[in-house]
């Protein structure tokens, strides 16, 4: 069953003060792709590409310019209440007021989703702020916003999940409870996520399909995890720690292809046995090395290689 | 949506906007002392006014006809007056002016006719048929007499501010009976000739009819125009102990009875626009009064004082409730609320609706508590009847309404077009100047005639009007229903005009991508 289908769709923004009179600028442009009901989806691809936007005009905060949208076959321009109904986005542009407690934040938010209050407090038992009920927002760290903006996302029984960066402030033991508990919920509702997120180890978690967005908006791929790992030019990372500055030729004799961040330096090995030949080179100039580790590629080097504008050459 | 879930949404954000109201308890603070000093600085500012142009005034002119002498009276002189008569071809005027606390007064445009006296008091003030020389003669009147001066036709006397009465003695014989009945006007019926620019800036002739009833003692009636739409400020009664005959169908015959008595009572706007003309059956002479007050520039019927007051009652309820509802969008745009709303099936006007309500209630509780006891104790409620009551809230109602729909107005603006709040200030400064906070707009008649009477059909500044005219002089409010339906109308029109603005911007914002931004 389809859950949701994004057909050719496009989205222009004006750039200028006088929007009506200026420019347009494309955001998203002829953009089509199909999740099946129970998909977890993750949008993912560089800075300004789109995602949020996408997002949005599927939550139907924006209106496309072009192109249809179909949630649960309810197609948002003719029949967007009843395509309302089936998602939640969570956003972090949904801020509270700080003079308010939870419980009164709760009880506003249960009533525009015409559910009761008391329906999230599993949840907010789980993240281990339930005692925090009669405490206003001004007290709750960011971390702590970010589990109610979640909560307000659960507490209307969605079936899909439309999720923008979640946990980007969570410490890591709130981000591995609130992952947790996404995927307890996903079990037991058979919910449908879609999400931006820049962290590779919550994509890595959640989700079995991957929307790769290019600059202007483009679709580049719709791939799944696996399919994506695969598509990295690299099987191993070497990080490494230095303890004394090494010049770039010096590092260049451990392993040809690195990138260096400061006393940081990654190494990419094809195979095992280029792991082996960096591990030893390293071992010979431990005067040098502070530490070092190796690991597989995951999510996080497909996002490196966003990051360095290469996703066009995977 | 169901009505049950907005039902629930609004109340529920009503609940929310009150909690955030009362969290901030300074504001809270600070809008109340605001008010408080407005109180304040208009009471001093009105009252001060108040006193140089004394506007509170209301009279008595009593004609009498005694033998062959027309006798009339003026009572509680606390204003200017013109007072024009007319004979033949030829005007004269007098003017007498009264000033608070200055207790003088001036006379000047002495009638040349020698067959009139002026009597103040019983005092001869004016008798051309006895040589006047200067002011002498006159500076015993009341003991304040300081000046008369009828070589340059204008005197000047200083009076006490005691009841006078003026008489004006004709000594020409006079036959008024046709001046209120006859076959020419019809049998049983009364007529007057009225100019009033209350109606119509030009001088209006109006047929005054006293009906049967007119031989009841202490009945006041009502002086209508031809339309039967009433003259305001206007009543006239007759004294019935000096009315001639009467029967079942009113009063005939009583100029052959004589002295009856016309109580011309008048609260006039900026001038006392009424004229009693009676013309001289023989002769066909007219001798007409015109009774006004020229230095009352402000043009109300009831004091400054509380005319400005009433105008901080209303902004008290209805400014603040506008301003924390045009100020919705961008603090909820900017806290996200505006997008969790839209992809929740919640319309953002339910948003500005409850805050509006919120609002009101708010100030509402404000007003009752720091507004309506003092206003009681200062007396502005001197007209208030709890029978009006009712009346009262439905104009209230419907100002409200008003209000409402300006705020979603400029709302609607505020979703595409950002940082419109200097714009919404200068409209909700426009509404205090069209509503008379600041002064009542009759005071610019004289630069821009008619236009106080053309901003009416603004609902709000309708509904202030009347809640003056209720609340301070005690206005009959028999005619109510007309304003009320005038208030209605047009806040409907302008209703669906925001609603359509409102629906067209909503899909612009969304397109445009400016709804959850601020």
């Amino acid at each position: 069953m389809k859950a949701l289908e994004v057909d050719r769709i496009s989205k222009d923004f004006y750039t200028t003060e006088f929007f009506f009179l200026g420019a347009k600028k494309r955001v998203l442009n002829n953009i089509s792709f199909t999740i099946e009901k129970g998909q977890n989806v993750a949008i993912i691809g560089p800075n300004g590409c789109g995602k949020t936007t996408l997002l949005k005009t599927i939550s139907t905060i924006y209106l496309p310019d072009e192109g249809t949208i179909r949630v649960f076959g309810n197609d948002i321009f003719h029949h967007p209440e009843q395509a309302r109904r089936a998602f939640s986005f969570v956003s972090p542009a949904l801020n509270f007021q700080n003079k308010l407690t939870l419980r009164q934040t709760m009880k506003f938010f249960g009533s525009v989703v015409g559910k009761r209050p008391e329906y999230i407090i599993p949840f907010l038992k789980r993240m281990g702020i339930l005692h925090m009920m009669d405490t206003r927002l001004e007290g709750f760290s960011e971390g702590q916003k970010a589990m109610v903006r979640l909560a307000i996302g659960f507490i209307k029984e969605p079936r899909i999940l439309l999720l923008d960066e979640v946990v980007a402030n969570l410490d890591v033991e709130r981000k591995e409870r609130i992952i947790n508990f996404i995927l307890e919920q996903d079990e037991l509702q058979d919910l449908t996520i879609l999400m931006v997120d820049h962290d590779p180890t919550v994509v890595d978690r959640l989700c079995d399909k991957i929307i790769i967005l290019d600059k202007g908006g483009v679709l580049y791929k719709i791939v799944s995890v696996k399919e994506l790992l695969a598509m990295v030019p690299y099987r191993f990372n070497v990080n490494v720690s230095l303890k004394k500055d090494m010049s770039d030729r010096q590092l260049a004799q451990i392993g040809k292809d690195f990138r260096r961040y400061g006393n940081s330096v990654r190494y990419f090995a094809h195979d095992e046995g280029e792991v082996d030949t960096i591990i030893r080179e390293l071992l010979k100039r431990s005067r040098f090395v502070l530490e070092f580790s190796t690991s597989g590629v995951s999510l996080k080097d497909v996002y490196f290689w966003m990051m360095e504008g290469k996703l066009g050459k995977f | 949506m169901k009505p049950s879930r907005y039902l629930r949404i609004v109340s529920s954000s009503v609940i929310r906007n009150i909690q955030i109201d009362l969290k901030y308890k300074f504001l809270l603070m600070t809008d109340v002392t605001w008010l408080i000093i407005d109180i304040f600085a208009f009471t001093l500012l009105g009252g001060m006014v108040d006193s140089a142009t004394d506007v509170t005034y209301s009279m008595d002119v009593n004609v009498d006809v005694v033998g062959n002498q027309l006798h009339i009276y003026i009572y509680d002189v606390q204003n200017d007056y013109f007072l024009y008569s007319t004979t033949g071809n030829q005007t004269h005027i007098w003017l007498m002016e009264h000033k608070s606390g200055g207790e003088y007064g001036r006379m000047e445009g002495v009638p040349e006719n020698p067959d009139l006296n002026i009597l103040i008091d019983g005092h001869t003030v004016l008798n051309h048929s006895i040589p006047v020389e200067g002011a002498g003669d006159f500076l015993h009147f009341n003991g304040k007499l300081l000046e008369f001066d009828l070589e340059n036709g204008s005197e000047f006397l200083n009076s006490s501010r005691a009841e006078h009465r003026v008489e004006i003695v004709y000594r020409h014989e006079k036959d008024s009976s046709n001046i209120y009945k006859g076959t020419y006007f019809g049998f049983d019926s009364f007529y007057y000739m009225v100019n009033s620019s209350l109606l119509n800036p030009a001088p209006l002739v109006l047929d005054v009819t006293i009906d049967s009833l007119m031989g009841e003692e202490g009945v006041v009636f009502k002086i209508t125009d031809g339309m039967d739409n009433p003259l305001p400020n206007v009543t006239i009664y007759i004294d019935a102990n000096r009315v001639g005959v009467t029967n079942d169908h009113g009063i005939f015959q009583w100029e052959d009875n004589g002295n009856p008595v016309i109580h011309f009572r008048h609260k006039g706007k900026h001038e006392v626009w009424a004229k009693l003309k009676m013309e001289e059956k023989e002769e066909m002479k007219t001798a007409s009064f015109l009774i006004s007050s020229p230095k009352n520039r402000l043009g109300i019927d009831y004091n400054l004082k509380n005319f400005l007051l009433v105008g901080v009652l209303f902004w008290a309820f209805f400014g603040k409730a506008y301003e924390d509802t045009v100020n919705t969008i961008p603090e909820e745009a900017s806290r996200g609320t505006i997008g969790f709303l839209v992809t929740n099936n919640v319309n953002i006007s339910t948003l500005l609706l409850s805050r509006n309500i919120a609002s009101s209630i708010k100030t509402f509780v404000i007003t009752m508590i720091f507004i309506v006891p003092p206003f009681f104790l200062l007396g502005v409620f001197a007209g208030f009847h709890l029978s009006t009551l009712p009346l009262l809230l439905i104009v209230f109602a419907l100002m409200w309404f008003f209000m409402l729909v300006i705020s979603l107005l400029i709302s609607s603006l505020n979703i595409v077009f950002k940082k419109i709040t200097p714009a919404a200030q200068m409209l909700l400064y426009a509404l205090k100047v069209l509503t008379g906070y600041y002064f009542p707009l009759e005071a610019l008649d004289e630069y821009a005639p008619g236009l106080s009477d053309e901003i009416k059909f603004i609902p709000l500044v309708k509904g202030a009007y009347f809640i003056r005219d209720v609340i301070i002089i005690g206005k009959d409010v028999s005619n109510a229903w007309t304003p009320i339906r005038e208030m209605l109308q047009w806040t409907l029109v302008l209703a669906v005009i925001t609603f359509i603005i409102y629906k067209f911007l909503e899909h612009k914002s969304q397109r445009w991508g400016t709804l959850e931004f601020y």
